[in-house]
């Protein structure tokens, strides 16, 4: 399967993303807590704990900063999808590594479960086929094609994400995603950067000490 | 009259031993011993002569009696490689300075002492609650030797020949002093003023036996630590595997040293061993360890400043000096750095 452009310009890949109603301005605004959070892990915490951060506080807060816009948040088979209102795309997070990678090194995903695998696989059924509102809306998620953020966390040499937009193709019989129809790549999230935790606050905090003459 | 106490303290201010004095003034080892044990007082020419020698006037030995500090009593960072000379010295320097803010309290009402004593918990909840009680918030301190002054704390140079002394402090009369050291950088005279807030907060109650120092200095240090960087904030920093840059940012912040912060972040396991190590190492090489390259100014004291320039009456550094029978330049070493001098 052909990857799409891995390299194109800045600008193109925004316009890209602008197509889908999405920017890298929604994407780093919708991960940095969940990356703040995951790099604020001790190093007692779990190493599964920075995963989970970043997925569920970007999952929570993509869905607070898209919701105004229409969009929905629906599952299918158990996995939580964030929906443009016109169906032009879904999307959910996922961890992988080689995002953003370029040359014979594609990303990766570690295993997906059936919700992935049945929209690379979504048949064409005609609509008004299900009465069920919820597998209405389920399967008009699946005829929307399916994205995945994909976020490569990075702890050496200047924290934060590498991210990508990307459409996936085929799934490996193990269950991992390493083909892809669509690459945008999206500009590097980094906390490193974000230098706003250490402004000064603007109110006086000067002490007195009260001194009276006798 | 002579004052056979008067003596004592003043030799032992300069780290003499009685051999010294007597070989210094040109006066027998076997007179000095008799003068401070009041055997019999010296005369008019061997007290002009240890006047001269101890760098006071005749009118210093006829003052009240006068003791050093109780070693009991003050914290001392380095205890164990501090001489007895040199401790004795200081103690003795730092009778005087009391003697120095008494003259100051004829003149001015200062704030009440109000540290808290919290000798039942640990030193992280102490600081935690220090902080709330003195509604500092999460944020950094803005002026430590300030926020001190306010609470009723005496702040004093240390003589700068004691070097190796970092600072100490000591109740006299339900009153804390604290003597900080301003030959170290700012940022390290800021960690030393917290961790000696830390003994008056935690060991106020304790008696400073050289066996339990190094718990105590410990403890001191994990309040200093806590004190100036609170974990609930530090937490909320995007510090783990922080870089050089951000935690030489992060410093700036709370106005600490880089290696404190570093040690800091390590307590909290924000930085793994690994990370801890190279990073002191790297601070080390960029000489962190014995300075702070693009550190803040030193704080000074608001109190002194307050009563030496302020409006209305002032004590003078001059004045001062002759009621207590010392030079001038004496007075001066206990505020220098502290507030401008002109002596």
């Amino acid at each position: 399967m052909a990857t799409a452009s891995l390299t194109p310009s800045e600008s193109s890949d925004e316009a890209r993303l602008a197509v889908f109603g999405l920017s890298s301005q929604i994407f780093h605004d919708g991960l940095r807590t969940g990356t703040s959070r995951a790099a604020n892990r001790s190093t007692l915490a779990l190493t599964t704990s920075a995963g989970t951060d970043v997925y569920h506080d970007g999952m929570e807060d993509l869905h607070r900063i898209l919701k105004p816009l229409g969009w929905t948040l629906i599952h299918v088979e158990g996995q939580p999808r964030l929906r443009h209102p016109d169906g032009v795309v879904s999307f959910t997070i996922s961890s992988g590594i080689n995002v953003g990678k370029a040359n014979a090194r594609v990303p990766r995903t570690r295993k997906k479960g059936k919700a992935t695998r049945s929209s690379l696989a979504a048949p064409e059924l005609p609509a008004g086929l299900f009465d069920d509102p919820q597998a209405k809306i389920a399967q008009a998620a699946k005829r929307a094609p399916f994205y995945f953020l994909l976020c490569e966390r990075v702890t050496d040499g200047g924290s934060g994400l590498i991210l990508e937009f990307a459409q996936p193709a085929i799934m490996t019989s193990g269950g991992s995603v390493n083909d892809w129809k669509d690459r945008i790549t999206v500009p590097f999230l980094a906390l490193e950067g974000d230098l706003s935790v250490f402004d000064q606050p603007d109110d006086d905090n000067g002490i007195d000490v009260p001194i009276e003459p006798r | 009259m002579f004052n056979p106490t008067r003596l004592t303290l003043a030799r032992l201010r300069l780290g003499l031993t009685r051999p010294k004095l007597a070989a210094i003034a040109d006066v027998s080892l076997r007179s000095i011993t008799d003068f401070e044990n009041n055997v019999r007082p010296p005369s008019e020419d061997s007290l002009a002569k240890l006047a001269r020698s101890l760098q006071v006037t005749l009118g210093f030995f006829e003052r009240d009696d006068i003791r050093p500090v109780p070693v009991a009593a003050a914290s001392f960072r380095k205890l164990s490689k501090t001489t007895v000379a040199r401790r004795d010295a200081v103690l003795a320097s730092a009778a005087l300075t009391l003697e120095f803010f008494a003259e100051i309290e004829e003149h001015f009402m200062l704030p009440d002492p109000s540290i808290p004593t919290l000798d039942k918990l640990s030193p992280e909840q102490a600081a935690d609650l220090v902080r709330h009680q003195w509604n500092l918030g999460e944020r950094p301190v803005s002026n430590m030797l300030h926020l001190l002054e306010s609470k009723g704390v005496r702040v004093a140079s240390l003589n700068q020949d004691h070097s190796d002394i970092d600072a100490f402090c000591f109740y006299q009369d339900a009153v804390p002093y604290m003597f900080l050291n301003p030959s170290k950088s700012a940022e390290r005279q800021r960690f030393d003023a917290a961790h000696e807030l830390g003994h008056l907060v935690l060991h106020s109650d304790v008696e400073m036996e050289q066996a339990t120092s190094k718990d105590r200095e410990a403890q001191a240090n994990a309040f200093a630590s806590a004190f100036l960087m609170p974990s609930g904030a530090v937490l909320g920093q995007s510090m783990s595997g922080a870089g050089i840059d951000r935690i030489l940012i992060a410093r700036s912040f709370w106005k600490i040293s880089a290696m404190a912060m570093t040690h800091r972040l390590h307590e909290l396991d924000l930085l793994s061993d690994w990370q801890y190590r190279s990073t002191c190492i790297t601070l080390s090489e960029r000489g962190y360890r014995k300075a702070e390259p693009g550190g803040i100014v030193p704080e000074s004291s608001q109190l002194l400043r307050k009563v030496m320039y302020g409006d209305g009456s002032r004590v003078k550094i001059r004045d001062v000096g002759k009621k207590l029978e010392l030079y001038p330049t004496e007075i001066g070493d206990y505020v220098r750095h502290l507030v401008p001098l002109s002596v």
